[in-house]
């Protein structure tokens, strides 16, 4: 997971403390040496319009792997736009996948593969989460409908990303783990504090997750954590 | 050892992704022509295509891109199809239940149903070889993984033609090869080193 702000990576905790982490040309070329299996890039710049379209098309074309992008959508048809630049998949937070019949355009013409939906839940207090900053207050097994909900809107993928975790270390949200529904027909992928390399071998083993990725994981090396792309060794 | 002087026409649907296809051709040595050069000379065509079968039927069977596909047939310039510029090249698709070139007898048929795989098959995968001597393979290491994204998958009553198939869903066609004609179903634009490899073989392809 990248994060660019402008024409800077950077990695947020918790959404917020932007910290810069690289050029993205340079590294999306490490990133392919050490052969990433996928890249979701976010354009979380406050200035709608700062990533030019353009800018991404270089991007894009460095990419040897399949690539995801979001943040900063304007429209379905903007979002079109990108998988013509040379990604294959948008990411559309669960808020908008209504507005404009977003997910179903996207679905309809690119094809639900290329409709990843990214639910952001934040930890309240116990077992209570909002979600994608509504004011709705969900219970962690309500999640489960939740998911279910997208899977049924059409989704291709959906990311389950766990803000409060955000850059954290602190490991994916375990309570939440416990209670994800079993027969999901999409891929679903977990996202925000993932600890090390053998958590992620840990969460892959969970029948009903199919992938696990990680931003200040690959960005951060050492106890420091200083800024180093890096990616799993196995 | 890639001849510098391999020229490599793409030809993509508007909704396809040229420019790691472009960069990973150029990295390995041979030169890219598209739509868009005035160059027409060439001496490899890759087809590839992403989105609905009839989009990309409809868009392949339009002037001049018909021609263009049928004279490389007929020339014997090699041609290697990717994901839905490999199933347009087969008989039919049961997506938008489109009619396709008729080159190779492959159908495309929807995974739903058919495979215990999610539906759409989306990411890596490895694939089973069936003709261990075919040169596309040449020195792709054992383990090689590629990136799938698929709904669709092509299947063959004749089972010469496949060269290999994906390991998870069992008959289909992951490669199919008949006389110059390459489909296989994976993105190896996306695949990283093992696709890198893919594309070199069929750049250095002798037939």
């Amino acid at each position: 997971m990248l994060l660019l702000d402008g024409k800077r990576l950077v990695k947020t905790v918790r959404f917020s403390k932007k910290r810069y982490v690289g050029d993205p040309v340079n590294t999306l070329k490490i990133l392919n040496e050490k052969e990433v299996d996928e890249i979701f890039l976010i354009d979380i710049s406050k200035k709608t319009g700062a990533v030019q379209d353009s800018y991404l098309k270089e991007i894009a074309s460095e990419l040897f792997s399949p690539a995801a992008f979001g943040g900063n959508l304007q429209s379905p048809e903007d979002a079109l736009q990108k998988l013509k630049l040379g990604f294959e998949k948008i990411v559309i937070p669960f808020r908008k996948i209504w507005k404009n019949s977003f997910l179903q355009k996207i679905s309809a013409t690119a094809g639900s593969q290329s409709a990843v939906v990214s639910l952001d839940v934040r930890k309240l207090c116990g077992p209570y989460y909002l979600i994608n900053k509504t004011p709705q207050i969900f219970h962690q097994k309500q999640i489960r409908l939740l998911l279910k909900e997208i899977q049924e809107q059409g989704a291709g993928e959906i990311l389950l990303h766990f803000v409060h975790r955000d850059g954290t270390f602190l490991g994916y949200d375990k309570d939440i783990l416990a209670c994800l529904p079993h027969d999901l027909s999409v891929p679903l992928i977990l996202l925000g504090g993932a600890k090390n390399e053998e958590e992620i071998q840990e969460v892959l083993k969970l029948p009903n997750v199919d992938a696990a990725a990680a931003g200040s994981l690959f960005s951060f090396f050492g106890v420091h954590r200083a800024v180093l792309p890096n990616y799993l060794q196995k | 050892m890639i001849p510098k002087n391999k020229r490599v026409f793409i030809l993509a649907g508007s909704f396809s992704n040229l420019g790691s296809l472009v960069n990973m051709i150029e990295k390995i040595g041979a030169q890219t022509i598209t739509c868009s050069n005035s160059e027409k000379s060439f001496d490899r065509l890759v087809i590839c295509g992403v989105g609905s079968f009839s989009s990309g039927i409809g868009e392949f069977s339009q002037p001049p891109n018909k021609e263009l596909i049928l004279s490389c047939v007929k020339r014997g310039i090699p041609i290697l199809g990717i994901c839905l510029g490999a199933q347009i090249l087969g008989i039919s698709s049961e997506e938008d239940n489109g009619k396709g070139f008729g080159l190779v007898p492959i159908k495309t048929l929807w995974l739903k149903g058919k495979v215990k795989n999610k539906v759409p098959n989306v990411g890596w995968q490895t694939i089973k070889i069936l003709n261990s001597s075919d040169p596309l393979l040449r020195g792709v290491r054992g383990n090689a993984r590629y990136y799938f994204s698929h709904s669709y998958a092509m299947f063959t009553d004749q089972k010469e033609i496949s060269v290999a198939e994906i390991d998870e869903i069992p008959n289909s066609n992951a490669i199919y090869q008949m006389n110059n004609i390459y489909g296989i179903q994976f993105h190896p634009e996306k695949s990283q080193n093992d696709g890198q490899k893919i594309l070199e073989n069929f750049v250095n392809l002798e037939f």
